[in-house]
């Protein structure tokens, strides 16, 4: 293979393909009315995939989309791919209400193709 | 389709850099740890960082020589500060001249508000909106595509230039800007490292006392996170794209991000939920530490702590330690030499991986440009596709 | 003067209480100004009563937040700036005149809603306003021309799209997705503008989301960055121009020059030097930047 015969030298790669998307956000209701932090990741994932079939029906619905993470306060990351990214940003933007009629609104706080990216607070300095 | 998924990898033998390479957003270099330094001169290119993440595998609390190499420097923020102080002469001659100043406006946003920097080798930039530069009447560098097409102007001032005085006609022009036509003013970070050991860091919050509403001290803030048990990828430092005992760059960046997440590694998720996995092969690590560190820390903070840990890994060196720096999302250069830009996010990252063999990996990892990242290709000139 | 900042350009006017609520978390969400809009269903005053009534308009400042309520919300350290707006619905195009009466010129922002071909062409070719809004929410009933949409542009008159609609269910969504593309592509994809339209807090997104919305009704990357902001920056010049009357020099006494641009009597006296220094005194001076701004602004006008 051609990276062996560099094995020695220093070696530089680089990578403007990027297969995923890392997405913060974070799920508010309207005057407090159903608690966030009861959320299971399954209720959570139910809630997001409900978001995206909505508005990009059943091929859209079928994008694997990943939840890395779950905190307190309705915040998650989501691994979605890139290609699709644009795509499910809007869907989750264009979603209002649960199936139970609660007013509800998915926020993306933090966009990135790194995951590293977001462990940090981007614009929180104060 | 298939090709798309496909990494583009460029191998160099000397680093020349090729133009394509200088463009792209996420690259990875091997570096040899020997006498030319050029692991602490990418540190040095690195100014303004906000965060510095570091992952101490093997270790149970953070190193006393992190946090004292951390916190012997004074960082002040100067409450609304006026502009034209900065380019007064006691101030260029007792801290731009001697020294390493760092200097930077926040809560400013890159992509609609005016801000200002000072970097440590006296060069003076302010990032303006169109209306500010329009009536401040200072000449702009040449403007990148993307600030082009966000209407921003960069003016760059050279504080250690030689006619760079007063009673020279430029001086006296930008003075006369930013203290009579405007009043810009700014809340600004601010640190020095002094020439002279004598001299202390914290003279320059002295300095601002008088010349601004308000200066207060600027604390680091630190997280510390314990790991117990947790699941590591082993690397191969000669295969970066993934070998039969070292896993792939990427997928070992992409456990970085998930370690400084808090996300599990062992524990079995619902694959519902997610599909992550830690990459393979991997081994199980007893445990693990995480120290976050969130402020403004200068580049001359890092290579202390740099050359710290080198010193410290050099004895008990069998899992790779991670440094992350992540460069300010709202400051005017990404590094040394380029332009920073926000459109919906301004991550710019660099992590050391340092490795056995007195080897070091470098990832460099920059997004702010969407257009960088595929987008949506329905055809949508078309109503009532969706 | 107005930095072009994330601007929400259509915030439902409401009780104060609610208002400062969604103006709350407007802010929260990254917004630094903020335009409340009252909406004004028709432009006639019904026929069979009698003929000096006069539709009734509200003054903009009982529709804005008082200044003290402002200021609580700029303490937190957030820049934010409110403004106002009248949308009027053009039922026919019989009574457009009724656009240049003062209670609607007090409000900072002037908007149309045609209703018809004809009114739409109307409010293309001549009204003086700053934003055309469609209802996007049914079928727009005629033909979008680029021509005449072209020509408004050229005016510097704004589209604006609202996203608030599209929240609720989904065959409006579909119709306000389906119409804004048909806007976008009309428009060539400038002088778009995209808004909340809220009544509740809940239904307002972040200026990021929005912008990435903007790309799924056809707009590029830096197309739909404009649209919330460098363009609402664009509609606020315009606005400001249309009051001014057209206009390339601003003419003012120099007593009431600020301090910061006395500077402009020194460097054009220097110029004069020894002539008509008298008649400077007496008082009138251009004012360089403002009449710049205003140029441009007119620029986009005409």
């Amino acid at each position: 293979m051609e990276v062996q015969e560099e094995v020695k030298s220093s070696l530089l790669i680089s990578d403007k393909h990027h297969p995923f998307v890392y997405l913060k956000i974070q799920l508010t209701f309207e005057n407090g009315e159903e608690d966030v932090n009861e959320l299971t990741p399954v209720q959570f994932k139910f809630l997001v995939m409900q978001a995206i079939k909505e508005t990009l029906g059943e091929i859209g619905a079928s994008t694997p989309v990943d939840i890395l993470k779950l905190w307190d306060e309705g915040l998650a990351i989501l691994r979605v791919p890139s290609i699709e990214a644009e795509k499910i940003w809007a869907a989750l933007t264009l979603y209002s209400t649960t199936a139970t009629q609660k007013k509800c609104a998915f926020r993306v706080l933090q966009a990135s193709a790194f995951l590293l990216a977001l462990s940090v607070n981007s614009r929180d300095l104060r | 389709m298939l090709f798309c998924y496909s990494f583009a990898i460029k191998v160099k033998k000397n680093i020349k850099m090729a133009a394509s390479i200088k463009k792209s957003t996420f690259i990875l270099e091997k570096i040899t740890l020997d006498d030319t330094q050029k692991d602490l001169r990418r540190i040095q290119e690195q100014n303004f960082t906000q965060t510095l993440s570091l992952v101490l595998p093997g270790e149970n609390v953070v190193p006393n020589f992190v946090l004292e190499s951390l916190t012997n420097q004074f960082t002040y923020k100067l409450h609304m500060i006026p502009l034209f102080c900065l380019i007064e002469m006691p101030f260029v001659q007792a801290f731009v001249k001697k020294g390493a100043i760092n200097l930077m406006s926040i809560n400013r946003k890159l992509d609609t508000d005016d801000s200002v920097v000072i970097t440590p080798n006296g060069v003076l930039l302010l990032s303006l909106t169109k209306d500010t530069f329009q009536q401040l009447g200072l000449e702009a560098v040449k403007q990148t595509p993307m600030q082009r097409k966000q209407d921003i102007y960069v003016v760059k001032i050279n504080l250690l230039h030689k006619s760079f005085r007063p009673g020279k006609k430029g001086y006296n022009r930008t003075l006369w800007c930013l203290k009579d036509r405007l009043d810009l003013v700014m809340d600004c970070l601010v640190s020095w490292e002094p020439h002279d050991e004598k001299l202390c860091s914290s003279s320059v919050g002295v300095y601002f006392v008088d010349k601004c509403d308000k200066v207060e001290r600027f604390d680091l803030k630190q997280t510390t996170h314990q790991y117990t048990s947790l699941q590591c990828p082993k690397v191969d430092s000669n295969h970066p794209t993934g070998s039969e005992i070292g896993c792939n760059f990427r997928d070992f960046f992409e456990w970085l991000g998930a370690i400084a997440c808090n996300i599990p590694t062992n524990e079995s998720v619902d694959p519902y939920i997610s599909t992550w996995a830690c990459p393979e092969p991997n081994t199980n690590i007893p445990r693990c530490c995480l120290f976050q560190a969130t402020g403004m820390i200068t580049a001359q903070a890092i290579v202390r702590l740099w050359k710290a840990l080198r010193h410290h890994t050099a004895q008990t060196h069998n899992y790779p330690v991670c440094l992350t720096l992540h460069g300010f999302p709202d400051s005017i250069m990404k590094n040394k030499h380029e332009f920073n830009n926000f459109y919906i996010a301004g991550d710019n990252l660099y992590t050391f991986v340092l490795l056995p063999e007195n080897c070091c990996w470098l990832y460099k990892a920059s997004v702010s440009v969407m257009s960088q990242l595929p987008t949506i290709v329905v055809a949508l000139h078309r109503p009532g596709l969706m | 003067m107005a930095l072009p900042a994330y601007c929400d350009f259509n915030i439902k006017c409401q009780t104060p209480e609610k208002l400062f609520d969604l103006i709350e978390v407007a802010t929260e969400l990254g917004y630094e100004s903020v335009i409340v809009n009252n909406n004004l269903q028709s432009l006639q005053g019904s026929k069979e009563k009698k003929k000096d009534q006069k539709i009734k308009i509200t003054p903009p400042s009982e529709i804005l937040l008082n200044e003290k309520s402002i200021a609580s919300l700029q303490s937190k350290g957030k820049k934010i700036q409110q403004l106002s707006r009248i949308t009027a619905v053009l039922q026919d195009d019989s009574n457009t005149h009724k656009l240049g009466n003062a209670d609607l010129q007090m409000y900072d922002i002037l908007a149309v809603q045609p209703t018809s071909s004809k009114t739409f062409q109307l409010a293309c070719e001549t009204l003086e306003v700053d934003i055309i809004c469609l209802d996007l929410t049914e079928t727009i009933g005629f033909v979008l021309k680029r021509q005449l949409l072209s020509l408004a542009a050229s005016r510097g008159i704004h589209f604006e799209i609202q996203y608030g609609p599209a929240l609720t269910n989904s065959t409006v969504k579909r119709q306000v997705i389906s119409n804004a593309l048909n806007l976008v592509a009309a428009t060539c994809q400038k002088n778009i503008l995209i808004s909340s339209g809220a009544e509740n807090p809940i239904d307002l997104r972040s200026p990021y989301d929005v912008i990435n919305l903007g790309r799924l009704f056809g707009l590029n990357h830096s197309q739909a960055k404009d649209a919330v902001c460098k363009n609402c920056r664009a509609v606020l010049m315009h606005a400001k121009s249309r009051k001014t009357c057209k206009s390339v020099v601003l003419v003012k006494n120099i007593s009431t020059l600020e301090s910061k641009k006395r500077w402009l009597l020194k460097a054009y006296s220097d110029e004069l030097s020894n002539s008509d220094e008298d008649s400077l005194k007496e008082g009138e001076e251009e004012d360089e930047p403002e009449a710049k701004k205003i140029k441009l602004a007119s620029k986009d006008n005409k």
